[in-house]
């Protein structure tokens, strides 16, 4: 989860149900960070559930337990997996049953428009002793009348016989059992008779509910409100109510309070729930919960929560345990069970009062005593691979070092320390940093190391990605948010002098809301220079595997400070010339070099100045390329926009997050302990019309037999290599056309609408799309030919991007028979068509260097080849070596011949299909081959390739005679796409030599979209035989994954 | 304004939308498109691919071929089997809000049993709120002949599932079109128990590529044909049932038209024959806008004629 979604969660769940003392989720996903799928975590107080949500997340299987009745019940609601339906339809129910008698009780009349409507809450208050009805806060929905109203004495009489009525059903009469002194005896003395008889109602209308789920759910909605129901809820004047519940933590009846409307309540709660459970759902959609231990351990359900006390909760008897994690009682003195009573007396689980872990009562070395109690059980039922969290707080040193005493006794040293990160629901006055999640591990017998720290140069350290920190999240501005986010950028042994440190020194390093403008301006460029500098050590890293090295720097853009391992921005020469006003430069002994600039939208003018006399000067020779550094990805977004492209012409695009990850990678010791969560970009499905901006046949030599098709389509703006889109081959106009719903008037009409004599049409038309691969992406200010002579270094090429593309073109076959592609021929420039897409699973090309690819070679035969040029784009933006080898019957079909088309070489007479689009990507005449298997009509045709590239025959052969001559083919990928014979052959041969292949498979589709199942083609992944979809599991697939005797 | 709410025995739907099982597929294959708010909004239930008791593969290729105003598929009922589909399929539609009702389909009267009894486990019934028996299935113990055309093998299976199933679910009989008299199956649904009926399933149909010789569906040779080319059968046969049975008449038994809805006109046209809902299908692998038009669609004309839409049921049968 990320932090913002974590938060956001927690305070869904949070503001559901006033359970105390609930962990935050935020900051236990990096206390979890170590659970894979499938590790068995123990949580033995549960408490108000987010642990358990938090580790169910990661794929872990729970066992939670607390003494509380409560908890049990709370945790169990809030991971059980419910329909969102079938909630609101319980709802409804529960509605029509009892809500007009319910509101009846609660009803006045609008003192301005005289109608009948539901007060929200009364104001009471104790007079000598009396209670008196004072005022009514109420809202009309008639004439949108809000106020507190005081009431006459006739109101206040009725309300006084109102208040009074008794309960017609059921509702508990246990008395209160508090340790804490209270005034009441008995729990349903804490209610107005109204309030008591309405909550006794709307309880019978609950029981009444036959789904389980559906009921324990409203069940956990009744309880949450109850408190605010009660005659403990005190009285605010704001709008809504400002309390948060439970404030004082007793059975206390104040003098000025509330009676609420216990509908209203009601249903103002379930909207809160029905909202945590929609953010829970796909967190525990598969979560299914034991009834006991045993089913635990032998099935694969993922939660058992039963009632323990924490001497006495048991550890599974097969299963490891992988993660403990321990939130005793530890700083408040709150009666959980006493308190609990309030609502366990309505679900009628009894607990056992005098039980329990009271902090508050007991000393300091009691607590310890219990401790240790606790942690000895732990080792003794744990392997020593177990790890433990224990949560713990406390203002007092004497308490701290007990603990660190107890730890030890019991066995185990501390890992790391965590600070808990309290949102602002559950702060209540808490000092943050004394709160920590400290992990324990079993002791070791390596002797600690003890470094001797510098706490001024650490200060140093933590001051700079306080800077960094700030610059990246400039909306989480306050020191508690930049501490968190900080948490992830330092070093571990940081994290504790972070936690020492106060709020006001925080402030004072990243503050942009000086009162002094130049000090805010100051500040701001002070943060900026910090992340700039840490971005350069990523990049020199980075740059450094491709033998770069940077040659000129701009000092005064970098911060200067020094830091721990970190490089110092060397002494350099100011860049110069073209990169003048740029912020760095690279260069490798090749004299390739590289223009780096930070992003910053007040130096727009400048940045555009640079990259256009780059493009200008540079021309096509890529000798020279501009690079801009962006920090996020809204920013990155935004700058790859087709009409930003002027401001950066045909520069390229790299972002922070990216390279924090490269780096990473690269130098685990510097860099490994950081952290940044990049939200994924949601891709999606469009149905969308598209432009025509050619449509010609190619290749034939005056009787083609192959089309492109060139469209304009800003929605394709995400399509990768391997994606295809469903055409609907009718234009649109004629498409709607065909609607015989359309009235018509008469024949002279009819006649116009149609260009030709032949009215009535009955010639077959086509109904479904049909599929065509992406052939090429273009991209403005790229020319056609830009691969050619690009090289960019590998390292940083998986990182690059450019500006969006915005024009596509498809490659088509005709099909003599076909109705499709004979449609198409016939759709002109300027005509639109429907368009489904970018369809297909996506690949990302740039992996697979990580897989040890350095090689690939495409292998398509026939229009097979059109869809590998877009893979070919894509590899040779990534760097990767290529070798092509297409296989065409004859060699005159690769032969165009237009006078307007310019696509493939200056003199399009001389252009041949396919060879001289790979040509115009940058694939040398060396690596293209050629095989034809109709010798007829070669005289003349001259490719321009080495004769012993061009042979007669299957490709697939020329292919094999190729690889007996090749030693190592560990570091190649074979990608290819045509027809069958010729992939079953290549499979053959792929699979001798112990190569990897990858195949792109095309099949007759309905829709597109998986739904339809038609496209299916045999699989047998893990031995197990499927049909899989290659619209959804394609069209790209391993060759290992497809079941080629079945094809 | 007028509303778009019609009822379906107990269950309340917002709109008498319906995906047609089988062309729909999971929660992730709509997600996964931009306009999926819109079509779970315009929709008023959502209708599942066939689920078999065990797993099936579903038929080798060619699975499909276009007509002139539609498709004949053969599929085979590919699906991961219920145990799959309750536990990793199901659980995505969570957070749909919408009625989810499973489409059912077995060879044998006892596996439609087991798949009734598996599916009303495990308090399930917060999820599925209806099953559609699919008799168009062949009938293993009867030499491969459907189910759906032999009513006492229809009035078997309802009889069957409807004692097995969580009382709380309703169900739901689709039925086919192959058949001399569709009343004749409805009827006997309608004795087995069933609390709505859907209709029409596919038109048993074959297409031949004449360059080859053979039947273009190479394997199953035959297949079903949808799309617009057979909605005039499926409005007259939801307008036989909604006249001859006096349960669908009286909408004790409400009838939920399916077959060739391409457009909101469509939509109407089965309302007014006796639909109380409709289904879509193969017009959505055309149009994926498809939902949200007919929605707005019939909305205007519902504002336009001042009714609400389940004023408009059976409308074509007054005098």
């Amino acid at each position: 989860m990320l932090s913002k979604q974590e938060n956001k969660l927690f305070n869904s769940i949070s503001r559901s149900h006033l359970y105390w003392g609930r962990k935050p989720t935020s900051g236990l996903s990096r206390v979890f960070e170590g659970l894979k799928p499938g590790d068995i975590f123990l949580d033995p107080f549960c408490g108000g559930g987010t642990p358990i949500i938090s580790a169910l997340n990661q794929g872990a299987r729970v066992i939670a337990s607390d003494l509380n009745p409560m908890a049990v019940f709370l945790s169990k609601v809030l991971i059980q997996p419910i329909s969102v339906f079938a909630l609101k339809e319980t709802f409804e129910s529960i509605r029509d049953d009892v809500a007009d008698s319910i509101l009846e009780n609660y009803t006045i009349s609008c003192p301005k428009c005289g109608k009948q409507l539901s007060f929200e809450y009364l104001k009471w208050s104790s007079q000598n002793g009396e209670e008196i009805p004072e005022a009514i806060k109420f809202t009309c929905n008639y004439c949108g009348l809000k106020d507190l109203r005081q009431l006459s004495k006739d109101e206040i009489n009725r309300q006084l016989q109102l208040a009074a009525i008794q309960p017609k059903f059921w509702f508990p009469q246990n008395p209160i059992r508090s340790q804490r002194k209270t005034r009441v005896k008995f729990f349903h003395e804490l209610f107005t008779g109204r309030n008591l008889t309405s909550l006794a109602q709307l309880w019978h209308s609950i029981n009444k509910i036959s789904s389980v789920r559906c009921r324990e759910t409203l069940q956990y909605v009744f309880t949450a409100m109850l408190y605010s129901c009660s005659s403990m809820q005190m009285f605010s004047e704001k709008w809504p109510s400002s309390s948060r519940g439970w404030t004082a933590l007793r059975f206390y009846l104040p003098s000025i309070r509330q009676e609420k409307n216990v509908w209203l309540a009601f249903a103002n709660r379930f909207k809160t729930v029905l909202k945590a459970k929609e953010k829970i759902n796909p967190i525990c959609k598969f979560v299914r919960i034991s009834d006991s231990m045993d089913e635990f351990e032998k099935s694969d359900d993922n939660a058992y929560i039963y009632e323990a006390d924490f001497s006495n909760f048991s550890f599974p008897k097969n299963l490891d345990v992988n993660h403990v994690f321990l939130d005793p009682p530890y700083n408040d003195d709150i009666d959980y069970m006493g308190f609990s009573e309030f609502w366990t007396c309505w679900l009628g689980r009894a607990s056992d009062i005098e039980s329990g872990w009271h902090p508050g009562i007991i000393s300091v070395e009691e607590n310890s005593e219990k401790l240790l109690k606790l942690l000895v059980r732990m080792k003794e039922n744990t392997t020593s691979s177990c790890l433990v969290t224990l949560a713990y707080g406390s203002k007092r040193t004497v308490a701290w070092e007990l603990l660190n005493e107890t730890i030890s006794k019991a066995g185990y040293e501390i890992r790391e320390e965590i600070p808990i990160l309290w949102d602002n629901s559950q702060k209540r006055g808490k000092n943050s940093s004394t709160d920590l999640y400290l992990l324990l591990q079993r002791t070791s017998k390596k002797t600690a190391v003890n470094d001797y720290r510098d706490s001024e140069r650490d200060l140093n350290e933590l001051r700079f990605f306080g800077r960094v920190a700030s610059f990246l999240y400039p909306d989480n501005l306050d020191p508690e948010g930049i501490k968190e986010k900080l948490v992830n950028l330092v070093k571990p042994y940081l994290r504790k002098l972070l936690r020492e440190i106060d709020e006001d020194e925080v402030e004072s390093w990243i503050s942009c809301k000086a009162s002094d403008e130049d000090e805010e301006l100051l500040r701001k460029t002070h943060n900026r220079k910090a992340y700039n500098r840490l971005a350069f050590a990523f990049i020199k890293l980075i740059l450094a595997k491709d033998d770069f090295k940077i040659v000129s720097v701009d000092s005064s853009q970098f911060d200067d400070s020094h830091l721990n391992g970190y490089d110092e921005i060397e002494a350099l020469p100011m860049p110069q010339r073209l990169a003048n006003g740029a912020d760095f430069v690279a260069e490798n002994d090749k004299g390739n070099r590289i223009i780096f600039c930070f992003y910053d939208k007040s130096k727009i003018d400048t940045l555009k100045r640079i990259a256009t006399s780059v493009f200008y000067e540079d021309d096509d020779k890529f000798r020279n390329i501009c690079y801009l550094v962006i920090s996020n990805q809204k920013e990155m977004i935004n700058c790859r926009q087709v009409d930003w492209a002027d401001k950066w012409p045909r520069g390229f695009f790299v972002e922070f997050s990216k390279l924090l990850k490269k780096a990473k990678e690269i130098d685990k010791t510097r860099f490994g302990h950081m952290a940044m969560m990049s939200p994924r970009t949601d891709r999606k499905i469009e149905h969308f019309k598209a432009r025509v901006i050619k449509n010609i046949p190619v290749g034939g030599n005056g009787n083609p037999k192959h089309f492109t098709i060139r469209f304009q389509a800003p929605e394709l703006k995400y399509v990768v290599p391997g994606q295809f889109v469903m055409i609907d081959t009718l234009p649109y106009d004629k498409r709607k056309d065909i609607d015989i719903r359309r009235p018509v008037q008469s024949l002279a009409t009819l006649k116009s609408r149609f260009s030709h004599d032949n009215i009535i049409d009955l010639s077959p038309k086509s109904f479904l799309k049909r599929p065509f691969s992406i052939h090429r992406t273009f991209y403005r200010n790229f020319k056609w030919n830009y691969l050619k002579n690009m090289s960019l270094p590998p390292a940083l090429a998986s990182m690059t991007h450019t500006v969006f593309p915005n024009k596509f073109e498809i490659f088509y076959k005709l099909v003599e028979s076909g109705t499709g592609t004979n449609e198409l021929k016939e759709i002109k420039k300027g005509d639109t068509f429907q368009v489904l897409g970018p369809l297909g699973k996506i690949t990302t090309v740039s992996d697979w260097r990580s897989e040890g690819i350095e090689e690939v070679h495409l292998i398509g035969g026939g229009v097979g080849m059109a869809p590998l040029m877009v893979f070919g784009q894509a590899l040779r933006y990534y760097s990767f070596m290529i070798k092509a080898f297409i296989g065409i019957d004859r060699l005159d079909t690769l032969l165009y011949k237009a006078p307007f088309e310019k696509t493939f070489e200056d003199d399009p007479n001389k252009a041949y299909v396919y060879v001289d689009n790979l040509r115009s990507i940058g694939i040398h005449g060396n690596d293209i081959y050629i095989s034809f298997e109709k010798k007829d009509e070669t005289n003349g045709i001259d490719l321009g390739l080495p004769k012993r590239n061009c042979s007669q025959g299957f490709v697939s052969q020329q292919y094999a005679s190729y690889l007996d001559k090749l030693d190592e083919t560990d570091n190649i990928l074979v990608l290819t796409c045509g027809p069958k014979p010729m992939l079953k052959a290549l499979e053959k041969i792929t699979s001798e030599a112990n190569m990897r292949m990858k195949v792109l498979l095309e099949k007759r589709m309905g829709c597109g979209i998986g739904v339809c199942m038609s496209c299916v083609c045999p699989t047998k992944k893990n031995n197990v035989e499927q049909y899989s979809r290659v619209c959804m599991e394609g069209p790209l697939f391993d060759s290992e994954d497809i079941d080629w005797e079945k094809l | 304004m007028k509303s778009l709410h019609v009822e379906i025995n107990s269950l309340r739907l917002k709109s008498p939308l319906m995906t047609a099982s089988g062309t729909s597929g999971h929660s992730n294959e709509i997600e996964g498109l931009k306009s999926s708010p819109d079509i779970i909004s315009s929709l008023g239930a959502f209708v599942t691919k066939g689920v078999t008791l065990e797993p099936r593969l579903g038929n080798p290729e060619l699975r499909i071929v276009e007509t002139r105003a539609g498709i004949i598929n053969a599929i085979g009922l590919q699906n991961s089997g219920v145990e799959a589909f309750v536990k990793k399929e199901l659980p995505g539609f969570l957070n749909f809000d919408l009625p989810i009702l499973v489409n059912i389909a077995a060879n044998t009267v006892e596996e439609f049993g087991k798949l009734a009894s598996y599916l009303s486990d495990n308090d399930l019934s917060q999820i599925i709120k209806g099953i559609e028996i699919n008799v168009s299935c062949p009938n293993v113990k009867k030499g491969g002949m459907a189910f759906g055309i032999d009513p006492r093998q229809v009035e078997r299976i309802v009889k069957t599932v409807k004692n097995r199933i969580d009382s709380r679910m309703i169900v739901i009989t689709k039925l086919t079109p192959n058949v001399t008299d569709i009343t004749l199956p409805a009827r006997a649904a309608i004795e087995g128990g069933s609390d709505a009926l859907s209709m029409i399933n596919t038109l048993r149909a074959m297409a031949i590529d004449i360059s080859t010789g053979k039947p273009s569906l190479l394997v199953n040779k035959t297949g079903g044909l949808s799309g617009p080319a057979i909605k005039p059968v499926g409005v007259f046969m939801v307008y036989e049932c909604f006249e001859k049975i006096p349960e669908c008449n009286s909408r004790e038994v409400p009838i939920i038209g399916i077959g060739g809805i391409s457009a909101w006109q469509d939509a109407i046209e089965y309302i007014m024959a006796g639909a109380t809902a409709v289904g879509i299908g193969t017009a959505w692998f055309v149009n994926q806008d498809v939902f949200s038009e007919i929605h707005d669609g019939i909305k205007k004309y519902v504002y336009e004629k001042n009714k609400n839409i389940s004023d408009l049921i059976g409308k074509a049968h007054e005098e």
